[in-house]
């Protein structure tokens, strides 16, 4: 489908070196705005019981901003498919990458023996207090 | 590859021009490496129990990081303007979209180092942050060190050791003569001499494993204005219940003195908690004098912050990497600029590979925001 609106600027791309579709970039330039107004508004929303859902939201904002600047200001949408050749293989590793650190810090398949622990464990009430230093 | 196929048979493989493949190659890796950084961030962050996320105590101003969010968004912007200004053959205008991007950019840098000043005032720094209540109490000697041999300097300026300046200046005091009033230097001299006394004291007793974190604390906050310091052979100090002193350090109210400067006896709550009555014979060391020199507000309230040095070197590491991205492409975006009127369309391919690599610095900074900023403070209600 990405191929629809690629196909006239595709025409232009051979026939001038750089092609330059049009595109409203002031338009995305306020999506950006709105949606770091959105991630900055989620941030003042507390809630205990919708926590996860706003952190999804968080960073589903954040994947929006993302595909809006690689869409539209890099010009991946009027580029060839050379860009999946290209991205693929990174994204992948990237993932990867992450899968492969998991297990080594963030699964605890043994008791976690570190002093900071040790410190948190006892003193259930500290985080209480933190609370108040805070403010 | 059916379209290249038609079109000519002298290019081959991908139809782009070979800078940008280039780019683009290079930003792959750029992913990675970014990934790299994030995903151990993310990681951490999951696997450390107690991890701060508290934003008053790791100084994370989230204004600040909206507002640069807004500004590279902003350049990025002003970058995809100039870009199409150049394919539009209008280098007057590219030229002043590119300036007005350098001028985010140094916006960008400047809220930045705001930030890190604020966390380098405040020692959220790898390595430097108490972990547990010893390291706390560590970090409020060290602090104090510091304060007092910066001031020893201020007084006696000169190359010479800690210790032999401290010598230099108590060779320098000299006893008032009767009715005469204090000289402001000697008063600043005692003043120092009490605070070295009082440093002395807090550096013996935390070492001595003789304070609490809590104890510290109540120290730091009654403060070490007025303190003053009775050391003494003879009169023997006379705690209330009996107990017999050689040194009490204690903070004068308004009316002690006012007893003191009279030489009228007076009772001292002393730093330890006994009360002790002060005879006019008394060998008073030191009066800490707010007005002559305070220390106490450069000591900052002791905190202990679990996984504090692991979160402060994440948040350097992809801060300043960032930031060191952020001055590679003003380079690029420099280098244009300094053709002044000869830019052209033969830059046009420099132009678009600045403008690509700008966009990646922006969509790094798209992702540090939420996870740096945004993500903890949620996190914190756990």
């Amino acid at each position: 489908m990405s191929h629809e609106p690629a196909a006239p600027n595709a025409v232009a791309a051979h026939a001038g070196h750089d092609a330059h579709p049009h595109v409203n970039y002031f338009a995305i330039f306020i999506a950006l705005c709105v949606c770091t107004g959105i991630s900055i508004l989620l941030d003042l929303f507390e809630s205990q019981s919708l926590r996860w859902v706003i952190v999804f939201l968080v960073i589903s904002v954040a994947v929006a901003k993302a595909m809006f600047v690689l869409t539209y200001f890099m010009h991946l949408k009027f580029e060839g498919n050379w860009k999946f050749i290209i991205l693929l293989p990174t994204t992948i590793l990237a993932i990867g990458l992450m899968v492969a650190l998991t297990p080594d810090i963030a699964l605890h398949y043994y008791t976690p023996d570190v002093p900071q622990v040790h410190q948190e464990a006892p003193a259930a009430p500290a985080p209480a207090a933190d609370h108040g230093h805070g403010h | 590859m059916a379209q290249t196929h038609g079109t000519t048979s002298v290019k081959m493989g991908i139809p782009i021009s070979r800078a940008k493949l280039g780019m683009w190659l290079f930003l792959g890796t750029e992913i990675m490496f970014f990934t790299a950084f994030i995903g151990t961030y993310i990681v951490c962050f999951f696997g450390s129990p107690g991890w701060p996320t508290d934003t008053h105590q790791t100084h994370i101003n989230i204004a600040a990081g909206g507002i640069n969010t807004f500004v590279l968004i902003l350049s990025s912007y002003f970058v995809v303007v100039a870009h199409e200004a150049m394919g539009l053959r209008d280098f007057a205008k590219a030229r002043k979209f590119l300036i007005m991007t350098m001028a985010l950019a140094f916006v960008f840098l400047g809220i930045k180092t705001y930030e890190y000043k604020g966390k380098f005032d405040h020692n959220i720094l790898p390595g430097k942050i108490a972990e547990d209540d010893f390291q706390a109490m560590d970090n409020v000697v060290k602090a104090m060190k510091t304060a007092v041999e910066r001031e020893l300097d201020s007084l006696i300026p000169g190359t010479e050791k800690p210790y032999e300046k401290q010598a230099a200046l108590n060779l320098k005091i000299t006893e008032p003569k009767a009715g005469e009033a204090e000289s402001a230097e000697q008063r600043t001299y005692r003043a120092w001499q009490g605070w070295n006394e009082e440093f002395n004291r807090l550096r013996t007793e935390v070492s001595g494993n003789k304070l609490t974190l809590k104890d510290v604390e109540e120290r730091l906050e009654t403060g070490y204005a007025h303190t003053i310091i009775v050391d003494t052979k003879a009169p023997v100090l006379k705690a209330a219940d009996g107990r017999e002193l050689t040194h009490v350090a204690g903070t004068l109210e308004d009316s002690q003195i006012e007893a003191y400067k009279a030489k009228q006896p007076f009772t001292l709550k002393a730093h330890t908690g006994e009360t002790v009555s002060i005879a006019p014979d008394n060998l008073v060391t030191a009066v800490i004098p707010a007005e002559v020199i305070d220390l106490g507000h450069e000591i900052h309230h002791p905190f202990v912050m679990p996984y504090g040095n692991l979160f402060a070197s994440c948040y350097f590491l992809m801060t300043a990497f960032h930031a060191i991205h952020v001055l590679v492409g003003m380079t690029m975006f420099a280098w244009l600029l300094m053709q002044g009127s000869a830019l052209n369309e033969t830059w046009s391919d420099f132009m678009e590979n600045a403008g690509l690599y700008w966009h990646f610095v922006d969509l790094v900074w798209i992702f540090l925001f939420p996870l740096l900023y945004i993500l903890p403070g949620l996190m914190r209600a756990v």
